[in-house]
């Protein structure tokens, strides 16, 4: 109740169809929130628009429990050709689906250093997810601590774990293992044993 | 940007050229680039975008998201690409940023096999773009030690700050060209942000097509001292020699 008490004492920011939030503030506790919000208008001041179109859509009552990020997913520049803003997009595509992206800009990097695994990912989580419909799916870069190595790891949560776990899990990358024919590169689909967060 | 670094935050690079609707345009064009840009860039994809275009109708404003089919070519890393949708070229670079001796001559590149397939009329813009992320060296370091573009929040405001965005837009060349700083934070990462520079021709036809390149290489010019200005001494040691 605490959690939806915050949504709601932040509801009016979200409600108005043409403002761009440029600084969210949040109090030590977590729950309160408060947002400014600025709106341009007039022929010349467009692209706060692209804005509002992706971020303020929701109502408090569809949004994720959490206080998921609003702002990392946009780009100022409205029309501009960028494929990094395309790459946020799928993430964000992604997030709607359910699947946890902890550092997305980390995500953003790493894909940007191998962009031929961008097509792939998109593929691999919507399969993910159709064969472990109860797997809340997190999506990182993994540092490996012992070499200077990092690759972009999918985990499979479950609420609880049995024998087959594994096996289903390898049963998703026997199917999506022939979308990196031809790639130097792969996404690892795994589970740490954790509970979902 | 500005000097060359050993370890440039740039993510992503782009330039952009919008023609105007004067310019003979046919389903041809992206085949007949594609040959002549099909050594350097030989792989090949075709994408879907779509695009939000607000258009004034009796006074109103209605926006539209049109679907474009766009062709992409790209370099055998992939790390350099060029976009074709209709009336429109885009040449991008990835991380890691080659610099601009190397990103210029693509873009020279690609502009020049694009109007020797077809009489350009206009340009309705052009732009260069950069995507720079930067990471502080801690969490506890402070955005005003190693940027001179952040948002400042008076003490009356609250100030454990979650996320934020904040960009402003400049007028350059008596307002034939427009800069855009733009700053927000990397959710869940109090260490990173995302620093964009946008420097585009904000006034139609205000330069022939022939001049193209000259103003490309003055937007960059534009941008270097633009991302020079953003930043300060201690963040410049990060980014190497």
């Amino acid at each position: 109740m605490r959690q939806r008490s915050a949504f709601l004492s932040s509801a009016p920011l979200w409600v108005p169809s043409h403002r761009i939030c440029v600084l969210r503030t949040q109090k030590a506790s977590g729950l309160g929130v408060s947002e400014f919000a600025a709106s341009k208008t007039g022929q010349e001041n467009w692209w706060p628009e692209r804005l509002i179109l992706r971020r303020i859509s929701r109502s408090p009552q569809t949004r994720p429990k959490e206080h998921s990020p609003r702002l990392w997913g946009v780009l100022p520049f409205w029309g501009r050709s960028s494929f990094t803003q395309g790459i946020r997009e799928k993430l964000i595509r992604l997030e709607r689906l359910g699947v946890r992206i902890p550092d997305p800009a980390e995500v953003v990097e790493y894909l940007v250093r191998f962009p031929e695994l961008i097509s792939v990912v998109d593929a691999v989580v919507r399969l993910a997810a159709k064969m472990l419909p109860e797997a809340q799916l997190t999506l990182q870069v993994y540092h490996n601590p012992e070499i200077d190595d990092q690759y972009l790891v999918l985990y499979a949560r479950f609420a609880s774990y049995d024998e087959t776990t594994i096996e289903r899990i390898r049963a998703v990358r026997d199917k999506y293992r022939p979308l990196f024919k031809n790639t130097s590169c792969w996404l690892l689909l795994t589970t740490d044993f954790r509970p979902p967060e | 940007m500005g000097r060359k670094y050993a370890n440039p935050p740039i993510l992503e690079a782009v330039c952009e050229f919008r023609l105007s609707r004067k310019t003979p345009w046919d389903i041809t064009v992206p085949g007949l680039l594609y040959e002549k840009l099909q050594q350097e860039f030989p792989l090949r994809e075709d994408r879907v975008v779509e695009e939000w275009k607000i258009a004034s109708l009796r006074g109103r404003k209605r926006r539209k998201s049109p679907r474009e089919q766009r062709a992409v070519f790209f370099t055998e890393e992939k790390n350099v690409m060029v976009a074709l949708g209709r009336r429109l070229l885009a040449v991008h670079v990835l991380r890691s940023y080659p610099g601009w001796s190397v990103f210029k001559p693509k873009i020279a590149k690609a502009w020049e096999c694009l109007t020797e397939i077809t009489e350009i009329q206009g340009l309705d813009t052009i732009a260069l773009s950069y995507i720079n992320k930067i990471d502080l060296p801690s969490a506890e370091a402070t955005l005003k030690g190693y940027l001179n573009f952040y948002p400042f929040v008076g003490d009356r405001l609250p100030q454990d700050i979650a996320n934020f965005m904040v960009a402003v837009e400049s007028i350059y060349a008596e307002g034939r060209d427009r800069g855009i700083i733009a700053l927000n934070s990397a959710v869940n990462n109090p260490r990173s942000f995302f620093l964009q520079i946008d420097y585009f021709l904000a006034q139609a036809d205000s330069i022939p097509p022939t001049i193209a390149l000259r103003w490309v290489e003055e937007a960059h010019s534009r941008v270097e001292e633009i991302f020079e200005g953003c930043i300060t001494e201690e963040l410049r040691k990060q980014f190497g020699p």
